[in-house]
């Protein structure tokens, strides 16, 4: 049963994309394309060849295996309901955030490789990006470390609403608020980085991805479908009590992944995207607010006085 | 209920490093001004009540009603256009805000006193810090005096840590707020050009 | 209740003097504040250590600098009578009635004994001051009005901080009285960290006022632009109310473990200041400037002084009082050069020495009192300093202070002898020069044979009076 969690997750990612974009097409009045149209597109994809440009090397065609690879082993490590992880150690969360960090590194000298400066740009600004929202993903990670005095996600979160703390519904309110924005950055999705875009000066995840074609265009699609659902199952551990019935978990976390895809459309749908340099004041306000957030839980539960 | 309030403040001192118009720096002294009022009154249990009603009264009235009203008349009067500009760019002024966090939580564990409350000390620095931050990194004059009253607000904080044995110490401080009004005022009397940046007429 | 008297009368002159119609009431009204003021300083030195209206203590170090602010209120007044004799009556008055206002607040902080009313007095000087300051409405006049304000408010708030800090080492329970006397019964047991932060607030925070290194550029600007009797006033009596302030916190914690890292502080504000006025002052173009430079330069040797020790506290006191005296002159005599030369500007003038003699006189005398060169008094109290310095073994100190006052000795020097001799620089034509009477030098030659006498003989009643203010200091 304990990789119920991963399964889970897996499933959570095929609706993802399509209720993201149905949102987004019924906000703007339209009707929209149907709920499984990405991953329609994704096995058309699969069944293209590929084009590779003649300045790239081994890096461009291994990055997208290595991205999915270390989202799956992400994916490892994170728990659902009371189970533990199927793998879970002490400081588990720290390898986490490094597998997802290693993907990223392989997409970003993948988009070098191409030779190209315009994907320079956008590596160069992902890249600053993802610092600037690392120490707020690891300060979280650690408050909620110093509040349930454990260092695994597994035992994290058994023990997240069992504490007996009074106040534990305001810390798992500000923790997802503060996943919900972390997610929205890594995923380069507004008011960050519009995916929609397609202008040179205004791209930065996208055109990162942009020399790629047919498998590996579609490996690199699932992996950023399946980054969606593993920050939703992380904000869904943070707001469901891990002692509940199981049955009443599955559906509970295939309404929170919905939900979460659904604030995700909205969000896209009404508001624009920052200026440029007006991003990494943006993300940094995130980290600020995981700071206050440590340090409101640091007094709350009065290990300050 | 009181720790409530105190982390709002420091969430509106956060707040300042991130705003970028003018009137919104106003909206936050307002804010701040409240919440001391309402600092005040849960903190101060021993202090005698006609005391207590000047402080409540003169926080409520005199920095969350009368002061903001006097500072957005001078914007609007100045013309001064409602993006401030600043020496320093909002990015910078951010990660100087988050350590200045983090110096005075680690400031106030060190100085940690068995008759005061740590909260407050860790606040009132923090808040100190964003006063003077303020004031060093911003050009126009109203920044300045903005700055000043986070400043005086700092004091207010550290005196009502200490309120309930000495509260003539702080109606002393409250004093400081009288000052900030003729500071004011001299904008109006002296008809200072508030979005003025550089004073630079006496060099050497 | 003579001195209460005096605080309702002072201020109900004051506010006479806004109220007055012609300038003759004005001069009645300033001068009857001035033998006012000198019949409590009286007053004062015959009830030595008394305690009036339980917030002011006629103390040895309050009547010392109460005497030296007598000595100036006349000249004061009267040179401030001949500055606005061309002004409207509305001017006129303002001045007149500022100078009242900020005379009576300066007298009430050197007499008070608690320290939160000694800050309430130094925060209403503040804005007695910048009345003051802008006295001529000119636009320069008005940014150092403004900074002088903005920048004393902020350290008068760091200066409150550091007075909290001091009530925190109450703790739970006690009634405080927060006067120095029963601060002194429980400093003993109190956290020596609170109190070296509260020794550092306090002195950043009264270094606004007193001139010292942090946060000294506001006097400096204000003391260049504000009239040249005001600026007698407030570069020696304001500073002494800074002085005081600091001279008082010191005192207090003198008795505990922090006096080695007071004297560190102390020592380091003092070479920082006299570094800052020496690199300045070698630049300085505006003659009010340069003597602005030179009160820092004197206020930095005040605080090594103190912070040197044993030696040190008398010359401290003693160079105190001295400078006060002849900068004082310096500054009315450039009240009358500004008529003569029409300027302050150092490249405009020359030739001082045909066109104004005594004035010339006073300036010379005035640079030699100033700069320390015997036969001046103040030669005598920097000999102490040094001597207490080598007996301390603190030669790198001694090193860099000689150095530091060599260069404040030579580009003063250079200035005044060249105001006085030589032609306008760059063969600039002088303005057609404007006549004063000799006479009004009297005041500042007084001033002056003060300071040299002092040299010779020291009246007992000074020295007992200096002893009795460093009686408590180790």
């Amino acid at each position: 049963m304990t990789m119920a969690g991963f399964i889970l997750i897996a499933v959570a990612a095929f609706f993802f994309p399509g209720i993201i974009l149905r949102t987004k097409s019924l906000a703007s009045g339209r009707k929209g394309p149907g709920l499984f149209q990405p991953l329609k597109d994704i096995a058309v994809l699969l069944r293209k060849g590929s084009v590779f440009s003649g300045t790239t090397g081994l890096i461009f065609r291994i990055a997208p295996s290595v991205t999915l690879a270390s989202l799956t082993g992400a994916m490892l490590l994170l728990p659902f309901a009371e189970q533990k992880a199927v793998l879970s150690f002490e400081g588990d969360f720290i390898l986490f955030a490094y597998l997802l960090a290693l993907g990223k590194f392989f997409t970003i000298i993948a988009a070098l490789d191409t030779g190209s400066s315009f994907e320079g740009m956008g590596a160069s600004r992902e890249a600053l990006f993802s610092m600037l929202v690392e120490p707020a993903f690891f300060v979280l990670l650690a408050t909620f470390a110093m509040f349930t005095g454990y260092t695994s996600f597994s035992v994290i979160f058994n023990h997240f609403f069992i504490t007996g703390n009074d106040y534990v519904l305001i810390y798992s309110i500000i923790g997802a608020y503060l996943f919900v924005q972390i997610a929205m950055v890594e995923n380069s999705r507004l008011p960050v980085d519009d995916p929609k875009t397609h202008l040179e000066l205004t791209m930065i995840h996208e055109v990162m991805i942009l020399d790629y074609s047919g498998f590996d265009k579609a490996l690199i699609h699932i992996g950023t479908y399946l980054k969606f659902s593993v920050y939703g199952s992380l904000i869904y551990n943070l707001v469901v009590p891990a002692g509940w019935n199981i049955i009443l978990q599955t559906g509970l976390f295939l309404a929170v992944q919905g939900l979460f895809a659904v604030v995700i459309g909205f969000t896209e749908s009404f508001r624009a995207r920052n200026k440029m340099n007006k991003n990494p004041k943006f993300i940094l306000t995130l980290s600020a607010i995981a700071l206050i957030a440590f340090i409101v839980i640091l007094i709350l539960t009065e290990k300050l006085a | 209920m009181v720790n409530y309030l105190i982390v709002l403040f420091a969430i509106t001192l956060m707040y300042f490093a991130s705003a970028e118009r003018l009137s919104t720096y106003i909206r936050l002294v307002a804010l701040q001004g409240l919440l001391l009022c309402g600092i005040a009154v849960f903190e101060l249990k021993e202090v005698n009540l006609a005391n207590l009603l000047f402080i409540v009264a003169e926080t409520l009235l005199f920095k969350a009603v009368v002061l903001p009203y006097l500072l957005s008349r001078i914007i609007r009067r100045s013309g001064v256009t409602k993006v401030h500009r600043q020496a320093v760019p909002g990015f910078y002024l951010l990660l100087f805000s988050i350590a200045g966090l983090l110096v005075s939580v680690i400031l106030a564990t060190i100085l940690l006193n068995p008759f005061i409350n740590p909260i407050y000390l860790a606040i009132a620095l923090f808040t100190l810090f964003t006063g003077l931050l303020l004031i060093v990194t911003h050009k126009l004059i109203i920044s300045h005096l903005i700055g000043f009253l986070v400043v005086e607000n700092a004091v207010f904080l550290f005196s009502l840590a200490i309120g309930n044995e000495m509260p003539m110490l702080i109606n002393v401080g409250i004093l400081l707020d009288i000052f900030v009004g003729v500071l004011i005022l001299g904008f109006f009397g002296l008809r200072l050009k508030a979005h003025t940046n550089e004073l630079t007429m006496l060099k050497d | 209740m003579m001195l209460l008297l005096f605080f309702i009368i002072s201020l109900a002159l004051s506010g006479a003097t806004l109220l007055s119609r012609n300038r003759s009431v004005t001069k009645v009204i300033a001068t009857t504040f001035a033998v006012m003021l000198i019949a409590v300083t009286v007053h004062a030195f015959i009830n030595i250590g008394k305690t009036e209206l339980t917030y002011f203590t006629y103390e040895s170090t309050s009547v010392l600098l109460l005497a030296v602010l007598a000595l100036l209120t006349m000249p004061t007044v009267w040179h401030g009578f001949i500055y606005t004799r061309d002004d409207t009556l509305k001017r006129y008055n303002i001045y007149h009635s500022g100078l009242i206002a900020l005379m009576t607040f300066m007298a009430g902080a050197y007499m008070a004994n608690t320290m939160t009313v000694l800050w309430i007095f130094v925060e209403a000087t503040t804005l007695a001051v910048a009345v003051l300051i802008y006295h001529d409405r000119t636009e320069m006049s008005l940014e150092a009005t403004w900074k002088y304000v903005f920048i004393c408010s902020t350290g008068i708030a760091l200066a409150y901080l550091g007075i909290l800090f001091l009530g925190f080492i109450y703790g739970r329970g006690d009634a405080p009285n927060l006067s120095f006397s029963s601060f002194s019964m429980v400093i003993s047991n109190a956290d020596p960290l609170y109190l070296r932060i509260a020794f550092i607030f306090v002195l950043v925070g009264f270094s606004t006022k007193m001139g010292l290194f942090p946060m000294h550029t506001v006097t400096i600007d204000a003391h260049s632009v504000a009239p040249p009797p005001v600026s007698a006033l407030i570069s020696t009596a304001l500073m002494n109310v800074g002085f005081l302030a600091i001279y008082r916190v010191y005192t207090l914690f003198s008795t505990t473990s922090v006096l080695s890292f007071m004297n560190h502080v102390l020592v380091l504000a003092g070479l920082f200041s006299l570094l800052v006025s020496a690199g300045y002052m070698l630049k300085a173009k505006h003659l009010k400037r340069m003597l602005a430079y030179s009160s820092l330069e004197n206020m930095g040797l005040v605080a090594i002084a103190l912070g040197t020790g044993k030696h040190g506290y008398y010359a401290a006191l003693l160079l105190i009082v001295l400078h006060s005296l002849a900068k004082s002159s310096l500054f009315y005599q450039m009240g009358q050069l500004s008529r003569i030369l029409h300027t302050f500007k150092l490249d405009e003038s020359g030739r001082y020495m045909k066109l104004y003699p005594a004035g010339a006189m006073v300036l010379m005398t005035g640079m030699i009192c100033i700069l320390a060169i015997p036969p001046s008094g103040m030669f005598i109290s920097e000999f102490m300093i040094f001597k207490a310095m080598v007996s301390n073994g603190q030669w790198f100190v001694l090193t860099a202070t000689v150095i530091l006052l060599c260069f404040v000795i030579y580009a003063m020097s250079t200035r005044i002898m060249h105001v006085s001799f030589s032609s306008p620089r760059d063969g600039l034509e002088l303005k057609k020069p404007g006549f004063v009477s000799p006479a009004e030098t009297v005041s500042q030659f007084v001033l002056l044979a003060l300071v040299i006498m002092i040299c010779f003989y020291q009246p007992p009643f000074l020295v007992d009076l200096i002893n009795r203010s460093i009686a408590l200091l180790p």
